[in-house]
């Protein structure tokens, strides 16, 4: 018994010498880097009018989306302790009057953009080195030439690189949307459009005087698939009336009527190498299922059937081309399901709410947004790609007081953002918001009513 | 005899309630047979069933939910609800509003316009700069006093220190800890702990990666750091970076029991970010 005691005595002793005072800290908070950006210096251009305006331009859009990345806190040029527009855009010593890491530091800026540009004629060319302030290293540098028409791609341009450079990831700022809208139209149309993702450079791009619907962008971002609502005049005088599907070039402008089948044929969404479409279909019965066809039209696959006249239709493809989500009544309500591309395996993913529709799989594939009904309006959620964890992005009032709808949620190239209409100003408008809904912007800001955006692949 | 005539009924009585017996299970199962073949039900069939859900869509998250102090819930509370209220503002426009900006800037980012303005950016330039040189005078004759203070520390530290040969390294106090000199410890590493964790933040795109990394700081007695040290790295230089200024941002800590200060000056303590 002793023995026993002096053993565990010197076990407690012994652990007691043995142990190294540790520490488990636990998970980081997220927080905002701050960010010094500022004016770029000009490097030996004249000051002339239309030379100072494409650079601010140029600046303008950059710092625009840097903020909109919502990782970073912006420095104002005014809190650099040494004056950025007297001091070279190179660290000192390195570059005489460069400048100097020590007052950044003091000013508690983390990463530090230095830029200078030059133009002469009608090209501008900008230099662009990001620095990390605490370890006074370069972590890129960048020289951009292009005409001053192209102020705004340099921009956006700009900020892609510098997200690329600190977190892996490009930005989504060279990317458009596609939508349709009743902008333009003076009866009841809705015609096609596409527009930079920020609002800017809106521009029409269908012309059949009826209701466009549901339009997508083709994996590289040349085409559009739309559907219309058409009317047919058959030989023998009898007419057709159809939601039929259409593929547009966007630099030739030529349309390509795909499937005219009757029914609809709508919902289309492009497969990963561009040569198929899958889509929703009714063939004439009341319930539309989805079809795999490719670009003349031809079936190549039908992928779900009922069962009893259940609606299957908004395929949305994973990232591979090899999963596809989907909304189904099968189950008795509108749902959200995934399935293998050939149709086998169909699984529901959502079983809360009472009508969820609309998905769209994040381009890195961790993701499905759609939109989800319980209370008499639709807001906008995410979930895991498994079904799991699901997450309100939206939930806003109209002037009424009355719940607003927000629905057909699209990912932004980078999977951070979210595109989606919503009805709170009293019209259908577009918003773009992060996936935890604490960052939301609106895009378009007039008085028409756009529906069902689409984000595109970077467009660089 | 009389006992072979009793055995002899009782078997009649036996064969007898047997036959009944016979017969009755009989008749229950030409009941059941007769029932099942003329007079069934359809089958039902569950696989039809529609499933019915009681579970309602989650609610959206709160902003900043578990960072806020009371003090700073109180404040937000209000501009929470303007933000729910607040039409985000278009992005086409000029007046893109600024992902920072919180309720007490909103003013002075409204009149403060987001177009390049030289002229107005560098009288303002000008007027802040001289405002954080002046800032930055006050930053530097505090941490003069702060150094000056750490040198008095380390004056005394050493002044405490055993005078003349150490004799018997060894077998002095060590730095091996027991019952209530533990407890101690475990109190002083958890007040560390807090320190530590106010600090310790990552950038969005640092978040949510399997980096693991530990570093090793001293302490002197009042608390000051030493040293900081990675001790096994993450493999990622910047996260690193935000691991040593999390340690550094937490500086100077509290005051070292005296037990513990050899322990923590010689040894040091292992901070595992985040395990």
């Amino acid at each position: 018994m002793k023995c026993f005691i002096y053993f565990i005595l010197t076990f407690f002793i012994q652990s007691a010498f043995a142990d190294q005072a540790y520490i488990k800290i636990g998970e980081a908070k997220a927080k905002k880097s701050s960010l010094g950006f500022p004016y770029f210096n000009n490097l030996g251009s004249k000051n002339s009018g239309a030379a100072t305006a494409t650079a601010a331009e140029i600046y303008t859009t950059a710092q625009k989306d840097l903020e909109l990345s919502t990782y970073f806190q912006m420095v104002q040029g005014s809190a650099f302790l040494e004056d950025p527009t007297k001091t070279g855009i190179k660290p000192f010593p390195g570059q005489q009057n460069g400048f100097k890491y020590e007052p950044l530091k003091t000013a508690q800026i983390e990463f530090v953009i230095r830029t200078g540009y030059e133009v002469s004629g009608n090209d501008i060319t900008l230099e662009m080195y990001l620095y990390h302030v605490a370890e006074s290293k370069l972590i890129v540098g960048k020289r951009y030439k292009a005409s001053a028409a192209q102020a705004r791609q340099i921009g956006h341009t700009l900020a892609n690189d510098i997200l690329e450079a600190l977190t892996g990831v490009r930005g989504p700022f060279m990317s458009k949307i596609v939508f349709t809208s009743d902008r333009n139209s003076k009866s009841q149309s809705k015609e096609v459009f596409t527009m930079n993702w920020d609002g800017s450079e809106i521009e029409q791009q269908s012309y059949h005087s009826s209701v466009a619907l549901s339009a997508n962008w083709s994996p590289d971002g040349k085409k559009v698939a739309y559907s219309v609502f058409s009317k047919f005049i058959k030989k023998n005088g009898s007419s057709l009336s159809n939601v039929s599907l259409y593929v547009l070039d966007l630099n030739s402008k030529k349309r390509i009527l795909t499937s005219y089948r009757p029914g609809v044929n709508s919902g289309a969404t492009f497969s990963p190498d561009g040569k198929n479409i899958y889509l929703g279909m009714s063939m004439g019965s009341g319930a539309a299922d989805i079809y795999k066809i490719n670009l003349d039209g031809d079936i190549v696959h039908r992928l779900t059937n009922g069962p009893a006249g259940a609606i299957n239709v908004e395929p949305a493809l994973n990232p591979e081309g090899t999963q596809l989500a989907f909304s189904s009544e099968r189950g008795g309500r509108p749902m959200i399901y995934v399935m293998n591309a050939d149709g086998s395996n169909p699984k529901r993913l959502t079983t809360t709410g009472v009508y969820n529709s609309s998905p769209s799989w994040s381009p890195d594939g961790k993701k499905i947004a759609f939109a989800g009904q319980d209370d008499n309006h639709f807001d906008i959620f995410v979930m895991n790609a498994d079904g799991s964890n699901i997450v309100r992005v939206t939930s806003a009032k109209k002037a009424n007081g009355q719940w607003a709808h927000n629905e057909d949620p699209s990912f932004s190239p980078d999977s951070r953002f979210l595109v989606y209409t919503s009805n709170r100003t009293g019209k259908n408008q577009i918003y773009i918001s992060n996936l935890d809904g604490t960052e939301e912007r609106r895009v378009t800001n007039d008085s028409h009513n756009y529906y069902k955006p689409k984000w595109s692949r970077n467009l660089e | 005899m009389s006992t072979e005539k009793s055995t002899i009924t009782h078997h009649d009585e036996f064969t007898k309630s047997l036959g009944l017996s016979v017969v009755a299970h009989l008749v229950l199962l030409l009941f059941f047979v007769i029932q099942v073949t003329f007079f069934n039900d359809p089958i039902i069939d569950f696989s039809q069933a529609i499933r019915v859900d009681m579970v309602g869509l989650p609610n959206k998250i709160e902003q900043n939910q578990s960072a806020q102090t009371a003090e700073e819930k109180a404040n937000k509370l209000p501009e929470k609800n303007i933000e729910t209220q607040r039409e985000p503002e278009p992005l086409s426009a000029e007046k893109i509003k600024q992902p920072t900006a919180k309720a007490e800037h909103k003013k002075q980012t409204a009149h403060d316009s987001q177009s390049v303005d030289l002229k107005n950016s560098k009288s303002k330039q000008k007027a802040a700069l001289e405002k954080l040189k002046k800032l930055s005078a006050i930053d530097k004759i505090k941490q003069e006093v702060r150094s000056e203070a750490e040198a008095k520390a380390l004056k005394a530290f050493t002044q405490s220190l055993p005078k003349g040969p150490i004799k018997g390294r060894a077998i002095s106090a060590g730095t091996a800890l027991s019952g209530l000199d533990r407890l101690e410890a475990n109190q002083y590493l958890q007040s560390l702990d807090q320190q530590i964790k106010q600090h310790w933040a990552l950038p969005q795109w640092l978040i949510n990666k399997p980096f693991k990394a530990q570093v090793l700081i001293k302490l002197d007695a009042n608390g000051g750091l030493i040293s900081k040290l990675i001790l096994k790295g993450s493999g990622q230089a910047s996260y690193d970076q935000y691991c040593l200024q999390a340690v550094e941002q937490a500086a100077p800590y509290s005051a070292v029991p005296e037990k513990l200060t050899e322990k923590f000056s010689v040894e040091g303590i292992v901070i595992g970010f985040p395990e």
